[in-house]
């Protein structure tokens, strides 16, 4: 792989084989002629991503964004294909790995310890997360009794202070008030300065706009196309709404082609 | 084949510090919410004493094989390790599956994952070792050096639970029944090994088939060790063929984890 890039995926593709019971499943396991219906969630994909980078990714729902994330991050498998990744990942996952009867300050160390961190790492960070959530008293609480945004905060507050290569975000921004949404792009821009490649998934094409040198489209588990945010955000968001008016035989047909999306709404 | 194992062991080895910090995490949870928290630790294994003290040496008034001990000695210095092994054999099965919030939104190499439940069930082993070990003292007798000899029979079933922890963990993912189908087989294993019932009068053929038990092979080498001050030489045979029997299970665990891991997710 090139010096310059963080991660390179050539030729991937995700099938996931639907079984329609458990007897299926097993079938599908042992025996090497037994083939289920599939369904392809990522479709070719090949993508490089510089280091120092910051790509969005958008498409709709069910269109393989988060599949994509986790392929990168190592949480799942591709079924054929290859990502190469020259970095510590870490997918910014703002509910993973919470416990509900810990109390906040349990949560942040139960969290940098699923993640590998020592003792004293976590000792160094404790204090910059507690202030960085900002929940008050409710950080020796257990977090049972949070409410949904203060979960977020804690767990984005986590997430953002691990440190690692290359970033992976999915769908994290979405929660917390504006003031917490400001702070958390702030942190990003931070990390953008330190040179981090983030993958940045998300359906705030504003927050895309603002902060991504490269966006990609995805549709169907296929790339539609990887432009410069001014020059996709706007096509995409026409084919959003395209999309609402088809019907299902349209919308099992269409796949939408980026210049002529770029020709009727730029 | 040998090169999962090596990826295994890498893995494990490679993250030593997270591994024992969540065994030791995991034990814990499990005092959480309680007043005495640590002290459980204690109480547990004295409480479970006391039962079986009552059952056995109240109750059925059963007797000590030969030996200066009371069958009550006896019989804990037995019934300890088996706690701690069976408790490692129910925990394990379940163990990636029911890891699976985490697992499905965060990379933790996936082969720590059983072997930190046994990890826990060999630390809590560790705290009620020293509570029979005490009792064993209050009573008045002396402790040998023999009893470093335990470290080799714990280490000896780590591995052993290791394997199965591999092994089982991984089956229980694509054929959820396993487990269930195991909490049985464990309940059966514990009236098959010589644990509270005297193996000296078994026939003869009867006694070569417990040779073959694994466990039975543990559980008579703590008793060896800590009341008849034999050395692990004694049982040689028998040793020959549990390293033969736990090295060869220990590779097909690693080759069954490695060759379902890549649907783990998917499947959990």
């Amino acid at each position: 792989m090139d010096k310059n890039l963080a991660i390179k995926c050539s030729g991937l593709y995700k099938k996931y084989p639907l079984y329609s019971s458990d007897v299926e499943r097993l079938k599908g396991l042992f025996l090497p002629f037994y083939k289920p219906q599939q369904f392809t969630a990522l479709e070719n994909i090949n993508l490089e991503f510089k280091k120092g980078e910051i790509v969005g990714l958008i498409g709709l729902n069910g269109s393989g964004k988060s599949t994509l994330a986790s392929i990168i991050t190592g949480i799942t498998y591709a079924t054929e294909g290859t990502v190469e990744v020259d970095g510590d990942v870490n997918m910014l996952a703002a509910n993973a790995g919470m416990d509900l009867q810990l109390t906040g300050v349990e949560n942040i160390d139960y969290k940098c310890l699923l993640l590998g961190m020592s003792k004293k790492e976590t000792a160094e960070i404790r204090n910059e997360i507690i202030d960085f959530a900002d929940i008050g008293i409710y950080i020796n609480q257990p977090m049972r009794t949070y409410s949904s945004g203060m979960r977020s905060r804690l767990g984005f507050a986590i997430s953002v202070h691990m440190n690692p290569d290359i970033l992976i975000i999915d769908e994290a921004l979405a929660v917390g008030d504006n003031s917490f949404t400001d702070k958390c792009m702030v942190k990003m821009s931070e990390f953008k300065e330190n040179g981090k490649t983030i993958l940045f998934v998300s359906h705030s094409v504003a927050q895309m706009n603002d902060f991504c040198d490269r966006v990609i489209w995805l549709n169907k588990g296929k790339i539609v196309g990887e432009e410069v945010p001014s020059k996709i955000i706007m096509p995409y968001c026409g084919f959003a709404r395209e999309f609402n008016s088809m019907t299902h035989e349209e919308r099992a047909a269409c796949n939408p082609v980026l210049t002529k999306y770029q020709e009727k709404y730029l | 084949m040998l090169n999962n194992v090596k990826t295994v062991l890498k893995e494990n080895y490679d993250n030593r510090y997270r591994l024992i910090r969540l065994a030791n995490y995991e034990l814990k949870a499990q005092n959480n919410g309680t007043m005495f928290g640590f002290l459980w630790n204690f109480f547990n294994p004295i409480l479970q004493i006391l039962v079986y003290w009552f059952v056995f040496a109240i109750g059925l008034k059963s007797a000590a094989p030969q030996g200066k001990y009371p069958y009550i000695i006896w019989m804990i210095v037995g019934i300890m390790p088996w706690f701690y092994m069976s408790t490692a054999l129910t925990t394990t099965g379940n163990s990636i599956y029911a890891y699976s919030g985490v697992l499905k939104r965060m990379y933790i190499p996936l082969s720590i994952v059983p072997i930190k439940s046994v990890l826990s069930a060999l630390i809590a082993h560790f705290w009620s070792m020293l509570v029979v070990i005490g009792i064993i003292f209050a009573s008045g007798y002396s402790i040998s050096l023999y009893y470093f000899q335990t470290l080799y029979f714990t280490f000896a079933s780590f591995i052993l639970l290791c394997a199965y922890a591999l092994f089982a963990s991984a089956v229980v993912v694509v054929f959820r029944d396993f487990q269930k189908i195991m909490l049985s087989v464990i309940r059966l294993l514990f009236y098959i090994t010589p644990i509270v019932w005297v193996q000296d009068n078994l026939p003869a053929e009867l006694k070569f088939i417990l040779k073959l038990n694994p466990f039975a092979y543990l559980i008579d080498g703590y008793r060896d060790s800590i009341l008849y001050e034999r050395n692990l030489m004694f049982h040689w045979k028998q040793g020959v063929f549990f390293w033969a029997f736990t090295i060869i299970f220990f590779i097909i665990g690693c080759n069954i984890h490695m060759k379902f891991r890549k649907q783990f997710i998917d499947l959990i």
